[in-house]
Formats: C-alpha cells, sequence, structure tokens
C-alpha cells in the first residue's frame, strides 16, 4: 500500500482484516495530536504556516512541488498517517445513485462500471468504522441508518433552516464524521470549532484515529517517512514491488504479490507517470494516455449573509451545520446539467473576521472599531457551494520539467479551467445562496466563487472504465495494463458528484480492497 | 489603530505584542518596508503638525499618497489584526477564550428537528437508478 490518508487506511485496514500480510509506504510521519494548532489559542496563524493545507506554504519535509500557476483552483493536500484527513472537516456526505450513470441519464461525460447499489454495503461499513453522526429520513438519498446523532446545528443552523423552510428548499443535518458521542476510544465532540487544524481531542475521524489503531493491531506494518521511488515490474505483465527511499535517502526494495497506489488524485498520477521505461515510456499503466488526465477539484464557492441577531456563529465544529441538495439533481431549466450542494460551515474565527471586516471597510481602524467588530463577530452564516466538476481531458497532472523533491524525484504541474457548465452553475448557486439569506433574515449578502484556495477534492486522473483504451483501472481498481497493480483513491472516479469525496472513495478503497483479496486467493 | 476599551476588557493594540507566528517570513520585508516609507513620508512632510494626528487620520493620510503604499499597509494592517486578535486578553473578551477548554468545551443548544418536518413532508428528491 502506498499511501496512508483516507484510502490507505481504509484498504489496509481491510487486506488485514484477512490475514494478509499488508506493509503501508507512507512519505509523511506520524503527527502527535497533542501538538494540532488547535491545542493553542493562535491556532488560526497555524493555519497560514505549518499546518496550512497548501504545500507550497507548508514546504514540509514530506511535501513534493505541485506547481499550480496554470489552474483556477490551488491543490491542497496534507502529506502524514492520516493524510488530508488531518485537516479536512468530516464532511461525509455519500454521492447519489445518479451520480453513478450521469451518461445515461444527462447524455455527459460517463457512466461508472459500478452503481450506487454495488457500493451501497461498503458506505455503510465505512460509515461504521469512521464514526458518521448525520439524520436517518434524508428525502435527498436511499435510506442511510445508523448513524451517530447529528452535529449541533446552534443557532446559525436553526435561523438557516427557517430560511430554506421559508423558500421550500430541501435542507438537512450534515453528514459528518464526527464523534457526537464516545465511540471506541474516541471521546465525544465538545465543539471546539477548530476542525480543520487537526483534532486534538480525536472526536473527528480523521482515519489516524479511525482505521489506523485497528489495522496496526490487525498486524499492518506501516513505515513512514518512506518515499516510493518505482514500481518494479518483472518480465511479464506484473510488478514485482517498490523502490523506497528512507529519510536518509537510503534505498531498499520491497517485494510485493500486489502493489496498492492511494496516494491521491494529484500523487498517485505523479508516481505512473514518473515510472517510465522502455517498455512504458508514457508511464506505468497508461496505454490510454489517461493516466493524469480528467483532473476534478470541485469548483467553490462562498456566501456569506450578517444578521443583526447573535448567531454564535463561531461555536460547533467549523465546517459541519447542515447542507442542502436541492439543486443537486439535473433540470436543465436552471441553464445547466447537473447540480450542486449547499453546505452551512460555522461563522468566521475572530482573525479572519477581523481581517476580512477592515479589507471590505465594515470594520474600521480606530474608535468604531470595536463596535464594527462585534456587530459581525458571531453575526455571520457562511454557507459554502460546491459544484460538480465535469471531466475534461485538458484539465489534467503533468511532471514538472524544472521542480524536484528533496529526494531528487519530480514535482507536478497541475493544469485546469472551469467549464462552461461549471462557471453557470456556480453563478446559479451563488445567486440562489444569496436568496437564501435574504429568506433567513441576513441583512447583507456576500458571494464570491469560484475561490481558488480551496483544491482539496483531487479526483478522476486515473479513471475506472470498462475499456483499457479509455480508462486505466477496471471496476474493481486493477490497472488495464498490469494484473496486480491497483489504484484505491479517488484518482479512479469516473465523474466528481458534487459532494465531498471522502465518503465514496473510501467505500472504494473497501471494495477495491475486498476483490484484491479474492484475486490473490484466486492466484495464490 | 485599535484603542482600549476597558467596559468589554479589550486592550488597546499598542498593549499587544507582536509574535513571530503573525509574521510569515514574506511579512518580514513588508514590516521593513512600511517603516522606511512611512520614515520618508514624514521626513518629506516636515512643516506637518504630526502631534495633532491621530493614528487612523494618519493611516487615512498614507493610504492617499499611492496605490502601492496602500497595498503595502493592507498588508500591515493585517499582520496588526492577526497579532490582536490571537492575543488571550482579545479572545477572553470575544468570548471564545483560551484553547482548549477541556474538558468543557462550548454548550450548545439541541437540534430543533421538527423544524425539518416541511423537507420530510416533501418526500423523495432524489433520481433512483434501476441496475
Amino acid at each position: 500500500m502506498v499511501g496512508a490518508g483516507a484510502a490507505g487506511a481504509a484498504a489496509s485496514w481491510r487486506l488485514s482484516t484477512e490475514g494478509l500480510k499488508v506493509v503501508c509506504l507512507e512519505q509523511g510521519s506520524r503527527v502527535d495530536p497533542a501538538q494540532y494548532p488547535s491545542t493553542k489559542s493562535d491556532w488560526e496563524l497555524a493555519q497560514l504556516t505549518d499546518f496550512s493545507p497548501f504545500p507550497g506554504v507548508r514546504q514540509g519535509p514530506s511535501d513534493y512541488p505541485i506547481d499550480d500557476g496554470d489552474s483556477a483552483i490551488a491543490v491542497a493536500n496534507f502529506n502524514a498517517v492520516g493524510g488530508s484527513t488531518i485537516l479536512y472537516s468530516g464532511h461525509f456526505p455519500r454521492f447519489h445513485p445518479s451520480d453513478f450513470a450521469v451518461a445515461t441519464l444527462d447524455n455527459v461525460a460517463d457512466d461508472w462500471p459500478i452503481s450506487y447499489r454495488d457500493l451501497e454495503p461498503y458506505y455503510a461499513l465505512n460509515d461504521k468504522m469512521m464514526g458518521v453522526a448525520g439524520l436517518e429520513g434524508d428525502p435527498a438519498y436511499p435510506p442511510i441508518k445508523n448513524l451517530l446523532p447529528p452535529v449541533p446545528m446552534g443557532k446559525v443552523g436553526a435561523v438557516l433552516g427557517e430560511g430554506f423552510n421559508r423558500l421550500g428548499w430541501h435542507w438537512w443535518p450534515a453528514y459528518s464524521a464526527i464523534a457526537t458521542r464516545a465511540v471506541g476510544h474516541r471521546a465525544q465532540c465538545i465543539n471546539l470549532g477548530p476542525c480543520n487544524s487537526g483534532c486534538s481531542q480525536g472526536a473527528k475521524g480523521s482515519v489516524d484515529v479511525t482505521y489506523w489503531p485497528i489495522a496496526l493491531k490487525n498486524g499492518v506494518d506501516l513505515r513512514t517517512e518512506s518515499c516510493v521511488r518505482e514500481i518494479v515490474l518483472d518480465d511479464e505483465d506484473s510488478v514485482r514491488g517498490v523502490v523506497v527511499i528512507r529519510s536518509d535517502k537510503s534505498e531498499y526494495f520491497l517485494s510485493a504479490r500486489a502493489v496498492v497506489l492511494a496516494c491521491s488524485g494529484i500523487g498517485t498520477p505523479r508516481l505512473l507517470l514518473a515510472s517510465t521505461s522502455s517498455r512504458f515510456p508514457n508511464g506505468l499503466a497508461n496505454s490510454s494516455g489517461m493516466v493524469g488526465r480528467r483532473l476534478m477539484m470541485h469548483p467553490c464557492g462562498y456566501i456569506e449573509g450578517l444578521f443583526t441577531e447573535e448567531l454564535e456563529s463561531h461555536l460547533g465544529p467549523q465546517g459541519c451545520v447542515i447542507s442542502s441538495q436541492e439543486f443537486y439533481e439535473s433540470d436543465l431549466s436552471r441553464g445547466f446539467v447537473r447540480g450542486f450542494t449547499f453546505q452551512v460551515l460555522r461563522g468566521p474565527s475572530p482573525v479572519e473576521a477581523a481581517v476580512n471586516g477592515v479589507l471590505r471597510k465594515e470594520i474600521k481602524w480606530g474608535d468604531n472599531h470595536h463596535d464594527d467588530f462585534e456587530r459581525r463577530f458571531g453575526h455571520i452564516a457562511s454557507m459554502a457551494v460546491i459544484v460538480e466538476d465535469l471531466p475534461d481531458v485538458e484539465n489534467c497532472v503533468t511532471l514538472s520539467k524544472n521542480q524536484v523533491d528533496r529526494f531528487g524525484l519530480p514535482g507536478v504541474k497541475v493544469s485546469y479551467k472551469l467549464g462552461e457548465n461549471s462557471k453557470k452553475m456556480m453563478s446559479y448557486a451563488l445567486s440562489r445562496g444569496r436568496e437564501l439569506m435574504v429568506a433567513a433574515g441576513a441583512h447583507r449578502t456576500t458571494a464570491f466563487g469560484p475561490v481558488r484556495e480551496t483544491g482539496w477534492h483531487l479526483m478522476g486522473t486515473t479513471r475506472m472504465g470498462n475499456a483499457a483504451s479509455d480508462s486505466v483501472v477496471d471496476r474493481f481498481g486493477r490497472c488495464h495494463d498490469l494484473k496486480n497493480l491497483y489504484i484505491a483513491d479517488s484518482s479512479v472516479f469516473v465523474t466528481s458528484g458534487g459532494v465531498n469525496p471522502t465518503s465514496t472513495l473510501q467505500a472504494l478503497a473497501l471494495w477495491i480492497a475486498d476483490h484484491l483479496r479474492e484475486d490473490l486467493a484466486t492466484h495464490a | 489603530m485599535i484603542p482600549g476599551d476597558i467596559a468589554r476588557g479589550l486592550p488597546s493594540g499598542d498593549q499587544i505584542k507582536i509574535q513571530g507566528g503573525c509574521i510569515k517570513d514574506t511579512d518580514e520585508q513588508t514590516v521593513a518596508d512600511v517603516v522606511t516609507r512611512i520614515e520618508a513620508l514624514r521626513l518629506s512632510q516636515s512643516a506637518f503638525d504630526w502631534s495633532s494626528v491621530t493614528s487612523v487620520d494618519f493611516l487615512s493620510f498614507l493610504s492617499r499618497q499611492s496605490s502601492e503604499l496602500s497595498i503595502v499597509l493592507k498588508e500591515f494592517g493585517t499582520i496588526l489584526l492577526r497579532a490582536y486578535y490571537i492575543d488571550s486578553r482579545v479572545r477572553d473578551a470575544v468570548g471564545v477564550g483560551r484553547r482548549p477548554p477541556f474538558p468543557l468545551g462550548y454548550a450548545m443548544p439541541e437540534n430543533d428537528l421538527y423544524a425539518l418536518e416541511p423537507v420530510y413532508d416533501r418526500g423523495l428528491i432524489y433520481r433512483e437508478i434501476e441496475h
């Protein structure tokens, strides 16, 4: 297993439950939860430096160069045991059944070679492992059961919920990988807030506190600060193992019956493209030419409403309040195909409220500063919009020609533009978002998007498909070109859906791990 | 630029120490630039009675000098705001307290799930797919 993030953790655990010997190689290190910025009063500043989601800002020893200057969205990630789940909000919505059949239903992109029904038991298993809070009975989904109690919506959720009701729009408590009551060794969330700089308490379901403790107990050999340089082939169409670089730059060969890549929608194509040879001059598993192509990143916009009443919007889990999927399914009368999700967030933190207020001239320097601040802080409702991103082969990850990491391995260049459909959808969503804020009672609204610094969702760069001519892996995550090389992360997504991908990518990782187990048993 | 407010328990901006974390590497140059430029401006306007000018008036005056200086001042202002609003006295006063407030955290009101009845009553809104 290459990568110990959301997908690598889930797949490693699943493989370990049947007694398979699993070695997981993670280029990052373990992060001690006691050192997360959320334990300190200056946690907002740490998000600008060592705990920034942007590798170019962080520049940690395990980060590789990502040139996203040619991308409308900046790439965000975190390289460590737990991967980007260390810094994510814990949003855990599933894809809809329609997301797997967009060509059939809406005549765009491609259908997935698997369905929601195929993944449903894996979604349920993953929810149990991650500890997902929510509320049963959501009319936007097939039944989802065995959820923890929903996160507290707080005053801000109640006020916006009323707004949604006035407009007759769907809304529902957010699906959140947050322990709203004690789960195993994880304590109950106590509404501290800064989930996006790591949850020291362990209430947020990052995989370092969900899958990894059990996987390690099952015997998975997790090797940190271990960077995979190369995937090694035999004379047939199989892989023999990988070459690993330790932090002291020494190398060794690790033999494996199968290799699974779980390095994200950027890291996985990077490794494949860098693994060139006379047999595979364009990189491994790339006979289709699709490795690195069809990058999808979910354009994201924000809507804010300023309310006279105190909403206490700064309290509670940072990202998770309620969501709305009123506009998720296609309706061509809106001027675009497919749809989007609204996610109500908590309001800005003190620094963010002050800086944004001053920059927008809504908080003044001098005598009125504190009055202006008081009118804003805790009075702002924030809402994100996640727009479904249709695949485009021109949106891609390629190897950098001039940037290398500390081992001399190439960095990546990301080229990404928003499609016309996404632009129309974003514009429509921002307008609807402002309507919602007004309906909820806001006396001032702001809407903007796409926002550049939002590239968490990295999908589609080694797409799944039935045909080797236009896809990289089959429906079980097995590379068409190499029979024992698997990909188990969001690279294999065929389309992006209009929701956060973690729930789906982990369900896929479990599905792929189960079929890998069967393959290994068959060929034992 | 930020006055104190005894009633709210807020210190003034000049009582705040700017910690290293507020200033990213690139910002150190910004601070140096601002100080140099302000001093040059002050010297060039030697006939002006600076003693009668408030810090806010002075900031406004500086902002009008050039768009480039205005941008630099915005960055400088951001540094000052970061320093001020991470100060534990300020955070206590605005109600977010020191981190982490273990083991109590923050109490939040119970969810009123009856508010979801209109949503539930509308029925299913997803498209079911037969495979």
